[in-house]
């Protein structure tokens, strides 16, 4: 896709700079045109010139969003959300180790996210998984077929704010519910935002094992959580 | 009750030419690993012996008085050595995986990208004479036996069905190249080939389509039914995962070749659509009138592709998972008459379930669905359709 754009749009931030804003749109496009050679390119070079490697991180997050939005619109499908999605893992394990030792990882909240017990599907896991990354959060993903008590642990051990199932499958409601429940026990349910999603899931699945949302599509879930931590 | 007047077999038929004219519409909740779970047996037994799945499908339907016994046991066989469907690792209960677990896939890499060019020499039936030892560790010979062993032993439960409780709908089970591609692939895999390489991608297609086709049909003769019904299997094709340009080169013509190969043979297309299809519903008008049936899994708009299909194709589903889980028998019930009502409207519905019914469906909902579509005729006169 080759674009005209003004002042400072396909940027993350104002940036005075003609040739730094033209290196990031290009960052923008690569990404939305799903180039992953483009996106390691481009990177590089912004990283030779001398770019921090969080804004290069949050440019990237921004290109995530929007093809996370244009998936919301139907414009985009699962296709494109999975391999930006695997672009966007591919830049992560570029510019993490380069974050770390900036001290800058900075995050939006943490989410704890897992398929229950019963069921072993992981594309909308994984896919939810990244974009929430792209969004800014920090996500533990405890993987398939997990208990619902080494489920929780993993929650009170990062203290995340936010759980996270998604079931393609009903044998996993069950196991949801007793996510749910154990939460509930140990004094914990007021203080978690609880989400679910999946191919079998529905708003009455949520409201049966009393989670607080329930959706299909991965860039809503990240506005919907985004909403939950209070940031815009 | 409606007052019954054609056979099971009439009345499939009659549903999948849009006869008006129909008693009721069919009733069919795709019935597999409940019955075993409502029988009192664990998902482990019912691998371990297919008598007892046999025998559990036979009392379900007697039980709850459905019109088609959906499959006799957990096989979904073919010739021995013909592929019909991707060769995926299963997980099984009571092997891989807890013992009243539902079967799963490990859907892990088959075949990889080179292999496109062997598939396109060979074909599909050539490729996986040599890709199966190479993946599996074991002979394609070993592998024959036992689908031998298994094609039988479905023709020999299929036979005591019949005798013992009613027809049995499934006669063979086929992917679309897409879908066996991608499962083989993985799907971020497939994808990926689909974008980086998709020359090689519709040369190995081409190439395996006649296998598919010729694998299904011969498969299917062998079980000398009555009705012959070809489930094609399309998920992985739909408009949730790639846009129309990639469906109308790498799934449509398939999907063209199979219904007419089907059809010329007498074998009935039943197009199985998993996730949500709205946007390819259009193509579908394509296909020949009256010949056949589209299920949905209830992730396609079942109301919306009446407006499309409806006098076109005969429409089935698609009672939700999760309503037959958690819902009231009451809600199935309202359910199910609002299907009859707007998508059984003039003929051509079968009422089923969304795909597979769960495991773990409350008893009461499932006898709800049966008992709704033996009873309530519709509101609206179908000859106005």
């Amino acid at each position: 896709m080759k674009r005209e754009y003004k002042n400072n749009e396909g940027v993350d931030q104002p940036m005075e700079n003609p040739d730094q804003r033209a290196s990031f749109r290009t960052l923008t496009e690569a990404f939305e045109n799903l180039d992953s050679d483009e996106v390691e390119k481009t990177i590089q070079k912004l990283l030779s010139q001398g770019e921090e490697p969080f804004a290069v991180l949050d440019n990237c997050r921004v290109a995530m969003t929007k093809v996370g939005q244009l998936f919301s619109e139907g414009i985009f499908h699962l296709a494109e959300l999975m391999l930006s999605a695997d672009i966007f893992q591919d830049v992560v394990g570029i510019l993490e180790p380069l974050l770390v030792a900036d001290g800058k990882a900075e995050v939006l909240g943490r989410v704890v996210i897992g398929t229950p017990k019963g069921d072993i599907h992981d594309i909308g896991k994984n896919i939810v998984a990244t974009v929430l990354r792209a969004n800014g959060f920090e996500v533990f993903d405890v993987g398939v077929d997990v208990e619902p008590d080494v489920f929780v642990e993993k929650v009170l051990e990062t203290d995340a704010q936010i759980v996270a199932m998604s079931a393609l499958i009903t044998p996993a409601f069950e196991p949801m519910k007793a996510i749910v429940d154990l939460l509930v026990e140990k004094g914990q349910r007021s203080e978690k935002f609880i989400i679910i999603g999946g191919g079998c899931t529905t708003n009455v699945v949520r409201e049966s094992i009393g989670a607080d949302a329930w959706t299909l599509d991965p860039q809503e879930s990240a506005d919907i959580l985004k909403k939950f931590m209070g940031v815009n | 009750m409606i007052n019954e007047t054609m056979t099971v077999q009439e009345r499939f038929l009659a549903a999948v030419a849009l006869d008006e004219n129909i008693d009721r519409h069919p009733v069919i909740p795709l019935i597999e690993a409940f019955a075993v779970r409502h029988y009192g047996a664990t998902q482990g037994e019912g691998w371990r012996d297919h008598t007892l799945v046999r025998d559990a499908m036979i009392k379900c339907q007697q039980d709850f008085g459905y019109d088609w016994i959906w499959k006799p046991n957990y096989s979904w066989p073919h010739l021995p050595g013909r592929f019909t469907y991707a060769p995926v690792r299963l997980l099984v209960p009571g092997k891989h995986i807890p013992e009243d677990s539902l079967r799963q896939i490990d859907e892990i890499e088959q075949f990889y990208r080179d292999d496109y060019d062997e598939i396109a020499a060979a074909g599909w039936n050539g490729f996986w004479n040599e890709q199966y030892p190479r993946t599996r560790g074991r002979s394609i010979e070993s592998l024959k036996k036992r689908q031998q062993v298994f094609f039988d032993d479905f023709l020999a439960d299929t036979k005591v069905c019949e005798e013992k409780a009613g027809p049995v709908l499934l006669g063979v089970a086929v992917d679309s190249p897409l879908m066996s591609f991608s499962m083989c692939r993985t799907l971020l895999g497939f994808t990926k080939d689909l974008y980086q390489v998709p020359d090689k991608v519709e040369l190995a297609m081409n190439a395996a389509c006649g296998d598919f086709i010729s694998n299904a049909l011969d498969s299917i003769k062998a079980m000398n039914k009555d009705i012959e019904i070809a489930h094609i299997v399309l998920e992985r094709g739909s408009g949730l995962y790639y846009n129309l340009e990639l469906f109308e080169r790498f799934e449509w013509p398939f999907i063209q070749k199979y219904v007419d190969a089907f059809i010329s043979e007498g074998v009935v297309p039943w197009l199985h659509l998993d996730t949500d299809w709205s946007k390819n519903l259009p193509y579908f008008k394509q296909l020949p009138k009256g010949k056949c049936v589209l299920d949905l899994d209830g992730h396609t708009d079942i109301f919306n592709a009446k407006e499309i299909l409806g006098g076109h194709m005969c429409i089935s589903g698609d009672v939700p998972a999760a309503l037959s889980t958690l819902g009231t028998p009451e809600e199935v019930e309202a359910y199910c008459k609002k299907l009859i009502d707007e998508v059984g409207s003039g003929g051509g519905f079968m009422l089923t379930t969304g795909c597979e019914c769960p495991i773990d469906a409350k008893p009461e909902n499932v006898a709800a669905m049966v008992n709704t579509a033996k009873s309530y005729k519709g509101k609206f006169d179908r000859k106005l359709f």
